[in-house]
């Protein structure tokens, strides 16, 4: 193999600003890190939460949903961040809704929080479980194989809930066997487990624990009305019998209030990190200005033409896109993983998509090019004499 | 006679906290093909002025200088990035170096992007640059970065790096300033080696007066031949 030439070239030379001082090239890039992770993590979790929303929302196929009086905040944490959560009225409401005009369909569902002693043996935190009503659900049969039925005594389970087909899960003091795991949704239904509506119903009635007779009970009716624009009609109607209606518009609309908060405060942290950052990669600039000029007064004084020595920065900004945007956007990532191990807003972070990547990448190139722009002009400022002469 | 460097009229000032120094004074230089010319003159004198002026590092406020042929004052920057790069060899007043490469590649700096150059001919130029390095005594610092070269060392990687362009003309600026006697004497007879160049030296020392075919000397801005 033939030796490489000992010739400097732009990019060596580039490449050799970087090793030789590894305290500055250290700054430089934790600096540039720091604002692409925090970029990216951003983006990253703004895109996640949105998409998660809207196929949570989507994947609910309701038009309304009907929750006891008071509860609707806590159903939509429910709903969008999983919360696990447990709400009860009188299943009466179900019967009185089937009467109302338009309502083409209408499945109850009951929600109960597991005790956390009953599944310590298999280290899971609380999970909800879900009853539905085979005969009616027309939310979760839409992700089930052709013919599945669920059974007294068994469960079906979201993506994440740990245990396999086969196994069996204690609930309330019962064992339910799971006969099926879900696909995954990116959706609440990623964590929760469920269960046949009457069966949980005598769990929880003959559970020693809550005293409660659940059998005339349910948290939540899902409603489809046969015309998009008999929705307002039936929600008023419904309001009459003295629980809370939420429009799927209204699902939608508050959890990117939600959203839009927690994104505006994460905007301008980033804004913040983005700004220091520049004012950091300024300082080590000015802090080895003197060198610099040095350089490029020499590199002039032997002939170098400004084109080529434009091209050591160009280069050098390159070096310092690529690693910080690499080096930021595993940050970032580790951030993102931080987060969703977190209460609220944790539920939004997930897997990484392309535009956060890209995003990482446009804010590393923008920081990475100030070194750059800077040694350009003053590069062009720079006379040799000037320096041959110090 | 074929003249490699001509000065005609040569004026050059400064503006300084205390008012203008003419650094200058009219000078008029002719040094012929292939000769070796020395300056001598106190510290401030105008010699390095001089020497930046006719590298085309600076430019005079007055007079002509004309370069292998080429009148400085008519060219561009490009033309004159060109002309130094190509037909001249400086060692500076002070021994500047690229801080992040190691000695072999400061030398090899001026070769940088030099596209025409196959890559039989870069080899034999690398292997001449560090056959001169060791003839220097600098053969075991080839990869040593420039903050671990003493004061003779970096004169001497100076005079390498100006000499492995093969120039046509070589502007010596003190070139043996900080070298001890041993390498002193590596240096003047690397210097006479290169006898076909046009070499102008700026010098104190008699040794180096020795080896010139003409001498002047420099004194306020003036000079006059040596006899």
């Amino acid at each position: 193999m033939k030796k490489p030439s000992e010739i400097p070239t732009p990019a060596r030379m580039a490449i050799r600003y970087f090793t030789n001082s590894t305290a500055r090239t250290l700054i430089t890039i934790i600096v540039v890190l720091i604002a692409v992770s925090l970029v990216y993590s951003t983006t990253a979790f703004t895109f996640q939460a949105r998409k998660k929303i809207e196929s949570t929302v989507e994947l609910t196929g309701a038009d309304l949903v009907v929750v006891p009086h008071g509860t609707k905040n806590t159903f939509e944490d429910t709903l969008l961040v999983g919360k696990p959560s447990s709400m009860y009225m009188d299943a009466s409401v179900y019967d009185r809704i089937l009467d109302i005009d338009h309502v083409k369909q209408a499945t109850p569902q009951l929600y109960a929080v597991s005790l956390s002693s009953a599944l310590a043996c298999c280290g899971l935190p609380d999970t909800q479980v879900v009853g539905i009503d085979p005969g009616t659900d027309f939310i979760i049969s839409r992700l089930l194989p052709a013919g599945l039925t669920l059974d007294n005594g068994e469960c079906i389970t979201g993506f994440t809930v740990i245990g396999d087909v086969g196994q069996t899960l204690p609930f309330f003091g019962k064992n339910f066997r799971i006969k099926y795991r879900l696909p995954y949704t990116g959706t609440l239904l990623d964590y929760v487990v469920i269960v046949r509506m009457d069966d949980l119903r005598n769990a929880l009635s003959s559970s020693p624990y809550l005293h409660r007779d659940f059998s005339g009970l349910v948290s939540a009716i899902f409603i489809m009305v046969d015309d998009p624009k008999y929705i307002d009609y039936v929600a008023m109607k419904i309001q009459k019998l003295g629980v809370d209606v939420i429009t799927r518009d209204s699902i939608t609309l508050s959890a990117f209030k939600v959203l839009e908060r927690t994104s505006r405060s994460l905007t301008l942290y980033t804004g913040m990190a983005f700004a220091l950052s520049a004012v950091a990669i300024s300082g080590v600039l000015i802090s080895g200005v003197e060198s610099r000029k040095k350089e490029i007064g020499l590199m002039k004084a032997l002939g170098l033409k400004d084109p080529l020595i434009f091209r050591i920065f160009i280069y050098e900004s390159a070096i310092l896109t690529i690693s910080g945007w690499i080096s930021g956007t595993l940050a970032g990532s580790v951030i993102l993983k931080v987060i969703s191990k977190t209460g609220t807003i944790g539920a939004y972070a997930h897997t990484p998509v392309l535009i956060p990547i890209i995003a990482g990448l446009i804010a590393s190139a923008l920081i990475s090019l100030i070194p750059g722009i800077y040694s350009i002009l003053l590069s062009r400022r720079i006379e040799p004499s000037g320096v041959i002469r110090n | 006679m074929k003249y490699d460097i001509v000065c005609e009229g040569v004026r050059k000032g400064y503006n300084t906290g205390g008012g203008y120094i003419e650094v200058l004074r009219s000078i008029d230089l002719m040094v012929r093909s292939g000769t070796t010319v020395t300056i001598i003159g106190p510290s401030g004198s105008g010699k390095t002025t001089l020497l930046n002026i006719i590298a085309t590092i600076e430019m005079p406020d007055d007079g002509k200088v004309i370069v292998r042929g080429v009148d400085t004052g008519q060219q561009g920057r490009e033309e004159l990035s060109e002309l130094r790069n190509r037909s001249i060899g400086i060692v500076f007043q002070n021994d500047i170096f690229i801080g992040s490469l190691p000695l072999i590649e400061n030398v090899l700096l001026p070769l940088t992007n030099r596209k025409e150059m196959s890559q039989e001919l870069k080899m034999e130029i690398e292997e001449r640059a560090k056959n001169l390095l060791s003839d220097l005594g600098l053969g075991e610092r080839l990869l040593s970065m420039p903050s671990q070269l003493s004061g003779g060392e970096a004169r001497r990687a100076s005079l390498v790096r100006a000499i492995i362009t093969d120039p046509d003309i070589l502007l010596l600026d003190e070139p043996t300033a900080s070298v001890d006697r041993e390498n002193k004497a590596r240096v003047l007879k690397l210097i006479e080696s290169a006898g076909d160049k046009t070499i102008l030296i700026t010098t104190h020392d008699p040794d180096l007066i020795e080896i010139a075919d003409e001498a002047y000397s420099m004194d306020y801005g003036v000079l006059s031949p040596v006899p």
